[in-house]
């Protein structure tokens, strides 16, 4: 299956999808002004590479140092995504990374832990950029 | 404008501690520009990196929901589009951030019944809601999320958020000026 790459700009993050080691990032900032029209190609390659089910395990690495509401929403449903593949045979494990003083992305990596068990959820707590 | 009055808006700016300022027509171009520029407006004003973070994620919602929700602008001859004021002050102890849209009488009682319900939520009850919301809006894929984005003020902000329509009621028919305003 072949890589599906993003490259940032200053509204939208870097996206990397690699099916052939198992790995999805997502670094940058997400504020878009149509967020679903953002997201939707990118939860359908998920998911496409999620279904075909060659997957055992797959590493997901977010740093989004700032996200809007409406990209919150669109986490949302990429978790989901990746919690119904996780209890579907492939262990997923989600590197959240969040900057120190950014309790909304402290906060939203506990949720993503209890609302999403089959994730394995790995906080990783960033020193804040200058 | 005459020079004098212009002297005398600069003047009233400084007094009410006024860090940054825009009015005009907002789309996604003018928010990523203003967003760079805000950023570092509050470098300069010293903000601290929480304070900072706090300010920005309330600004970007304000701005969104001008994109999204505001009724399109209010001057006959303008040009088209999504009119909207947006401030941020310096105080003693931090910041406010307030912004101003015009909405059609018929979005009022809408609004009005969402701002007073987050308004009255304790802090802890403004995250259980968000949490809520977050699940129900994942699944409703035509939501734009007012909802979030106004808990998502309230959750930065140190005092309830507050809010005035002007005029209040909308004249029938007619629109109406929201203002709202939270601390950081």
């Amino acid at each position: 299956m072949e890589n599906f790459h993003l490259p940032p700009t200053s509204l939208t993050p870097e996206v990397s999808l690699n099916p052939a080691q198992g790995l999805l990032s997502m670094r940058g900032e997400s504020y878009p002004e149509h967020v679903l029209t953002f997201y939707a190609p990118i939860l359908e390659k998920i998911k496409h590479v999620l279904d075909a089910g060659k997957l055992n395990l797959l590493k997901v690495d977010m740093h989004i140092t700032y996200y809007n509401s409406a990209s919150a929403k669109a986490f949302h449903r990429i978790f989901h995504l990746l919690n119904h593949a996780a209890e579907n045979g492939c262990a997923v494990q989600l590197f959240w990374h969040f900057d120190e003083e950014d309790d909304m992305a402290r906060d939203l990596g506990k949720d993503i832990r209890e609302d999403f068990p089959a994730i394995q959820v790995v906080g990783v707590e960033m020193a804040a950029a200058v | 404008m005459q020079l004098a009055r212009f002297n005398q808006f600069v003047a009233h700016a400084a007094a009410s501690g006024v860090v940054f300022y825009h009015s005009g027509h907002l789309d996604e171009g003018t928010i990523a520009s203003i967003g760079a520029l805000l950023r570092r407006r509050l470098h300069e004003e010293g903000a601290n990196g929480a304070q900072s973070r706090k300010v920005f994620t309330t600004f970007m919602e304000m701005a969104q929901n001008i994109l999204h929700y505001a009724a399109v602008n209010g001057f006959e001859d303008g040009p088209t589009g999504k009119f909207g004021a947006l401030c941020v002050t310096r105080t003693g102890q931090g910041f406010e951030v307030m912004c101003g849209n015009y909405l059609s009488c018929d979005q009022v009682p809408r609004v009005r019944q969402r701002l007073e319900s987050v308004q009255a939520m304790e802090p802890h009850k403004v995250r259980e809601a968000y949490r809520r919301q977050l699940s129900s809006d994942a699944e409703d894929k035509d939501s734009k999320g007012a909802g979030l984005g106004l808990l998502t003020m309230a959750a930065s902000s140190r005092a309830p958020l507050e809010f005035v329509f002007d005029p209040d009621p909308p004249l029938e028919d007619g629109k109406t000026f929201l203002f709202l305003k939270t601390v950081i």
